[in-house]
């Protein structure tokens, strides 16, 4: 009998502390918006989808962003195609053949243009 | 060793992870020695003199963290050309390799130069890997030297003679290279303007700045550091007002002995930095100063 009053006892305690727990993990969330929220009106999913592609037009360094800074996304689509050629003036702008280099396709695998604006992209916007 | 690794999301939260995972090998030798060679009531003469040698290897960098495989790339290049017309491309000169010292020249090599067709030179870039020329990393590069010292020497010679005394501060650095790039832009005769270039450039006529071994230089030196030569003046009748008088002449940085062709071998030769053994257009000068001194004790 005293068996049973302990293991009844322990799930009373048991079953109180479970019911107490509920509220506290219930998001109220104050500095952003919900998942379910971010698309429900067109002015938020205009706001959450497109509007904030215009975050990540630019960047900061060499080789980021989606339109591309210097030596960018847009640099690598068009320098490497007869679109645009960048021609050297006396030594400069030779860069180490790096223009040259995207106009004649011999780029390699350890290009730093092509590896930081890979690493750019997959942090930004992945 | 910690090196931060770049890793894959998922499994890592983040890209990058600093991990104890690679190992790298330092040993080295310091003899410091102190003699006074001559000791009599009118002459003096004290040498001090320590070298020290130092080697390094990098021994590994990666291995697995918690099930995943993690590493760091075969060719990381730690400093580069800078500059107009030196911006990115093939301009890496010093490389972080996986069993090579850290911070060691890894260049395409040259045969010397050749005509370019119209009058002037280029570098005549080595095909040694054999299947053409190719300046990426793992193609016709070479490991061509380091550029952090295997040896230092510093000494102190001090020397009087009655009244007069002379003091020689003689530091050295051997064993490294250093990569002339001030040389590889200023030899260059296909810059603007054309004017701006070394009093040897328009005769030479080289039309190139591809950064191959040619401006690749010993970087062994002896420098004095300072030079003092002091009188304690003789106090006869004036001892009564002054109790010491010492005249000094000082001189530092009077010489520098090397093979080096550019300005001065001293330059970052032995911090990890992007400029490590590079001499490219940004060293100031070290300047020779001459420094009279009276000292009067009264």
């Amino acid at each position: 009998m005293k068996k049973d009053r302990i293991i009844h006892g322990l799930l009373a305690v048991c079953c109180l502390s479970l019911f107490s727990c509920s509220g506290f993990l219930k998001e109220d969330v104050r500095d952003g918006i919900e998942g379910e929220g971010a698309y429900r009106t067109l002015s938020d999913l205009y706001l959450n989808s497109v509007a904030s592609l215009y975050n990540h037009v630019g960047g900061y360094a060499d080789s980021q962003g989606l339109q591309g800074t210097g030596r960018g996304i847009y640099d690598l689509n068009t320098f490497t195609t007869d679109e645009a050629i960048m021609p050297t003036r006396g030594g400069d702008w030779y860069d180490g053949g790096f223009w040259q280099g995207l106009y004649l396709h011999q780029w390699g695998v350890n290009n730093d243009a092509i590896v930081l604006w890979f690493i750019s992209y997959w942090q930004n916007w992945h | 060793m910690l090196y931060m690794y770049n890793v894959s999301v998922p499994p890592f939260t983040y890209n990058t992870l600093v991990a104890n995972i690679g190992s790298m090998r330092n040993c080295g030798l310091e003899v410091a020695v102190g003699v006074t060679l001559l000791k009599t009531e009118d002459m003096e003469l004290n040498i001090n003199a320590n070298i020290s040698f130092q080697r390094n290897k990098l021994l590994s960098l990666g291995g697995t963290y918690n099930g995943e495989h993690i590493g760091a790339s075969e060719y990381k290049s730690m400093a580069s050309l800078d500059g107009a017309g030196f911006h990115g491309g093939y301009n890496h000169i010093v490389y972080q390799i996986v069993g090579q010292p850290l911070g060691v020249f890894y260049l395409p090599h040259s045969n010397g130069l050749s005509s370019d067709g119209y009058g002037g030179y280029k570098y005549d870039v080595a095909d040694l890997s054999g299947n053409g020329v190719s300046l990426e990393d793992g193609e016709d590069r070479y490991i061509a030297g380091q550029a952090v010292p295997k040896a230092v020497v510093g000494s102190n010679i001090s020397f009087r003679y009655k009244a007069f005394d002379l003091s020689i501060q003689i530091n050295g650095a051997f064993g490294h290279k250093i990569y002339n790039g001030t040389a590889l832009t200023y030899m260059n005769m296909h810059i603007f303007p054309d004017y701006n270039v070394m009093a040897d450039a328009p005769q030479t006529n080289i039309k190139d700045q591809t950064a191959t071994d040619y401006w690749l230089e010993r970087g062994d030196y002896i420098n004095f550091d300072y030079v003092t030569a002091g009188w304690n003046i003789p106090l006869r009748g004036i001892k009564k007002y002054i109790q010491t008088l010492r005249l000094t002449v000082t001189v530092t940085n009077l010489a520098t002995i090397t093979g080096y062709s550019g300005i001065t071998p001293m330059i970052s030769s032995s911090t990890v930095s992007n400029t490590l053994g590079l001499d490219d257009k940004r060293n100031y000068p070290l300047a020779r100063t001459y420094t009279l001194g009276l000292n009067i004790n009264f």
